[in-house]
């Protein structure tokens, strides 16, 4: 058996090997407190049916995606920048530092402060948290640029517009990768957060609402869509992505 | 044998006179690369740069490709400045890894846009068969051997169609097998295209196969040593007695110049 096959069989092996302690844990603790496979995929598919998981799991993404690609696409630029640019480079560094050590919790709670219970107040909220790891990570991108390519366009007169766009950007693409797939994964549990303190739809509501009426089985369920929604994106977007514009690499790491 | 060199019937194409080159070291004071260096490169001559590494021959090169300037003294170009056109090889082959073979051999293209728009893709392709690197414009450099990625690197200079090609130790990362097989490669091109060809080495066996004429530098700060005149007929062989006793010759010299600290 190749290499490849046997990963995958050992991955789906530690899927079900999750699952079996899971349902063995449930029979052990008191009724209600921790609902096992049976009640738990019972509530999920209660949900799946009325409608109510798709809405709301469409809201909470919705809000990741709008939060995040405004964050990606000012931080990038702006990473570039400081990359590029002494000055600002200088005036930045510590800002982003500043902005990098303020909790997440004290940004949602600065979010809903400013911006009420809206549905900007959770987008501002993810873009905030996400923008300094962007900045930061396409920032050390330009940094790291090999300079002798640089050296070789140089020799050949190429532009500085074609010196930024064919070699330097290319180079930070891993980079903003990276910060993409990390920045992504906190956005996702910001969302929730924000969703519990003050939305009235997601993810994060629902888990608020489930847990204020007790019911575990729901709770339960919420976290597995939560946490399906973010695997899926992570292996099957953000990974075939990479894999697309990184193909020059010698190894994509998925 | 006679090395002695004879340059009274040709046609000089780059004049270096009394260059010097200074470089501002990080603590402030000056560090002296290159001392009163004059020398003549002819035209459609395969020159080659021996020295000692660290000798300052990649600043030399810098000043020739006229990516630098120098501190002191005169460099010369003859013909039209604005139309002279250089290939650079580098030491590794810096072929930008994102890219394919054919957008690397293209990028000198597009950078200096020697030529109009439409004719890019027919020269990028005649550089690439040049190398012999047809069927592989769709690979990544990473996909390619080392002595393959040399070549699409020699094939992003010839696409300019250069007057001079500047090539600073290009095979020294290289087996010697493939080194051996590049060698002669490069060779025939250079019998083909005609073009002047300025290469920097430290390998003096590879100096000898290659050259029409050898111009040996002392170290730090670099000045002109003594220069030799290779007239072993080609296409040569690397087992030809008269190369070797060429090298052994300037091995000679070479030792003159650095001797031993015994």
């Amino acid at each position: 058996m190749g290499g490849k096959g046997k990963t995958a069989l050992i991955r789906l092996g530690s899927i079900f090997g999750c699952l079996v302690f899971w349902e063995v844990t449930s029979r052990f603790v008191p009724m209600g407190l921790f609902p096992g496979l049976r009640e738990t995929f019972d509530a999920f598919y209660d949900n799946l049916v009325q409608g109510v998981l798709l809405v709301n799991l469409g809201v909470t993404t919705r809000r990741v995606f709008v939060g995040f690609l405004v964050a990606l696409l000012i931080g990038a630029i702006m990473g570039l920048f400081m990359g590029l640019k002494r000055v600002v480079e200088d005036s930045l560094t510590y800002p982003m530092l500043f902005a990098m050590s303020i909790p997440s919790l004290a940004w949602v709670i600065l979010g809903l402060m400013w911006f009420g219970l809206t549905e900007f107040a959770g987008i501002f909220v993810i873009s905030a948290i996400v923008f300094p790891i962007v900045v930061i990570n396409t920032y050390e991108g330009v940094k790291g640029v090999d300079k002798t390519f640089i050296e070789m366009a140089q020799a050949y007169k190429a532009s500085q517009c074609k010196i930024i766009f064919e070699i330097i950007l290319p180079s930070t693409f891993p980079y903003i990768l990276s910060a993409c797939r990390f920045g992504i994964g906190v956005a996702w549990k910001i969302a929730i957060i924000a969703e519990m303190l003050g939305m009235s739809l997601g993810v994060g509501y629902q888990l608020k609402y489930y847990y204020s009426l007790s019911r575990m089985d729901q709770v339960l369920a919420w976290i597995l869509v939560f946490t399906l929604a973010i695997f899926i994106v992570d292996r099957f977007v953000l990974a075939r992505i990479s894999a697309l514009v990184l193909r020059w690499r010698p190894n994509v790491a998925l | 044998m006679n090395l002695s060199v004879d340059t009274s019937q040709r046609t000089i194409k780059i004049s270096l006179r009394n260059v010097r080159k200074d470089f501002r070291k990080g603590d402030g004071t000056d560090l002296t690369a290159i001392a009163n260096l004059s020398f003549d490169v002819y035209e459609g001559e395969f020159l080659c740069l021996l020295g000692p590494s660290g000798c300052g021959k990649s600043t030399c090169l810098g000043l020739l490709g006229r990516i630098d300037t120098p501190s002191g003294g005169e460099i010369r170009f003859s013909g039209q400045r604005d139309s002279y056109k250089i290939g650079f090889v580098f030491q590794s082959p810096r072929l930008l890894p994102w890219k394919t073979i054919w957008k690397n051999v293209r990028f000198s293209l597009e950078s200096q846009k020697p030529f109009p728009r439409q004719e890019w893709n027919e020269r990028a392709a005649k550089a690439i068969e040049l190398v012999g690197l047809n069927g592989f414009e769709g690979c990544f450099p990473h996909q390619l051997s080392g002595g393959m990625q040399i070549r699409g690197a020699i094939a992003r200079a010839l696409a300019l169609e250069p007057e001079v090609l500047l090539l600073d130790e290009p095979f020294s990362n290289l087996d010697e097998i493939t080194a051996k097989k590049v060698r002669k490669e490069l060779l025939s091109i250079w019998r083909r295209l005609g073009m002047t060809i300025v290469f920097i080495t430290h390998d003096l066996h590879e100096a000898v196969f290659l050259a029409d004429r050898i111009l040996l530098l002392t170290p730090r700060p670099m000045s002109l040593f003594n220069e030799f005149m290779i007239t072993v007929p080609r296409p040569r062989s690397y087992s030809e007695p008269d190369l070797f006793e060429a090298e052994t010759q300037i091995a000679r010299a070479f030792e003159a110049m650095m001797p031993s600290e015994e």
